[in-house]
């Protein structure tokens, strides 16, 4: 029994320590692309007075074509004021970088105004969880964008 | 705006319009001239440059007889409605018209055979470079959703592999695998009624719920993925081997 229980504890530590590896990985690959980030806030930043396009304002939740149950759960308030949260605060705290064009927090958000808060947190979970670098592999030339990203749709 | 300015079309001139991309120019002269059989098939041509398909075909309906007889505008908008979801209209009117129709338009409608009925198709009919692709489609259009979500409840990530994710088939066994030993490993040394093991368990159950309804949509995904990346390939193959000209 001892014998089972120290085996378990091995493979449970041997398989974290290979998660942070892959961590690790992917914070690598994320911050080349933060450099060419920050290069591009600099130039942003210096021809601001120039620029006229704004960026688009997000919106925190747009439930017109919501379901009935889905505007009167207030539950969807609260996901949807997390998802805001962290796409205003954390995001850019962390410098979060997304294998998909359209970003695994906004895919969560759009996915509950259109299926509501259980289907559309799962959807978004289930994006989140394939959101890799090698995924881009399982995908056919057509869907993947010219910076690189997979071209995903709310559907 | 003037209108019937003129009774009879300059096509040299039209001509001009359209290969130097003139398209505010373009319409306005089209609007400025008599509306006859001539002018509808040139503005059939407009539609078919500029695209907007509902317009294109009130004016194809006008000059079907001449536009026709063009080869090269008929598979201009064979291969620009091969991937349109109008395709099989257009396809089925070319095919019902008594005029002879062009060897590209024919082969693209082979094509659209292809896609409405792959298992029985015979790839032989496809050209080389395409039949790879045809393999794909052939292959993934038998795949289920419901046999990838099955697939995926007996094995986490299975249904994935099913159909041809196997990058995102191991990235789930592998987080799915974690997730069940840490479950697995609170809940013998804490016991079932530990805040610990309680929350193991729900971010274990959670992913595979998650897993399930992926498998399920993704395999939706990538039929379309898959269909679209074949009419492409067949629309690229076409254009850069004949590159049709409508003017």
């Amino acid at each position: 029994m001892n014998q089972n229980k120290s085996f378990l504890r091995n493979i449970l530590v041997k398989s974290i320590f290979g998660l942070f590896i892959m961590l690790w990985v992917n914070v690598g690959f994320s911050q080349v692309e933060n450099a060419n980030k920050v290069s591009k806030k600099i130039t942003n930043t210096v021809l601001a007075p120039y620029q006229t396009k704004e960026k688009p304002k997000r919106k925190i939740l747009n439930l017109e074509s919501a379901k009935i149950t889905t505007k009167l759960n207030p539950l969807t308030y609260l996901a949807a004021g997390l998802m805001y949260t962290y796409q205003n605060v954390l995001s850019e705290q962390i410098s979060a970088s997304c294998t998909y064009e359209i970003s695994c927090s906004e895919m969560t958000k759009k996915s509950i105004e259109k299926h509501g808060l259980i289907k559309g947190t799962l959807i978004g979970l289930h994006q989140l969880t394939n959101c890799s670098r090698s995924i881009i592999k399982d995908h056919c030339d057509h869907v993947i964008s010219p910076d690189n990203k997979i071209i995903n749709r709310v559907e | 705006m003037v209108n019937n300015l003129f009774a009879q079309i300059d096509l040299p001139f039209v001509s001009h319009l359209g290969k130097s991309n003139l398209e505010r120019e373009h319409l306005s002269y089209l609007k400025s001239v008599n509306e006859t059989d001539s002018v509808c098939f040139q503005f059939a041509k407009y539609y078919l440059q500029y695209p907007d398909d509902s317009l294109f075909f009130i004016y194809f309906k006008k000059s079907s007889d001449q536009f026709l007889k063009d080869s090269n505008a008929v598979n201009f908008a064979s291969i620009q409605f091969t991937q349109n979801s109008k395709s099989s209209f257009w396809f089925d009117t070319c095919l019902n018209q008594k005029a002879e129709i062009p060897r590209i338009t024919q082969q693209l409608s082979i094509i659209q055979s292809s896609i409405s009925n792959p298992k029985e198709f015979d790839f032989n009919l496809l050209p080389e470079k395409l039949q790879v692709d045809f393999q794909k489609y052939q292959k993934i259009s038998s795949k289920k959703p419901i046999v990838a979500l099955s697939l995926s409840a007996v094995i986490p990530g299975l249904g994935k592999l099913y159909i041809g994710s196997s990058k995102s088939f191991a990235l789930t066994l592998l987080s799915m695998t974690v997730l069940g030993l840490q479950s697995y490993e609170s809940y013998h040394s804490k016991g079932i009624a530990h805040p610990l093991t309680i929350v193991n368990l729900g971010f274990f159950t959670t992913y595979y719920a998650v897993n399930l309804l992926g498998s399920y949509r993704e395999t939706k995904l990538k039929k379309k993925e898959i269909k679209t990346q074949y009419l492409i390939n067949a629309t690229n193959y076409y254009h850069y081997k004949y590159r049709p000209s409508l003017y």
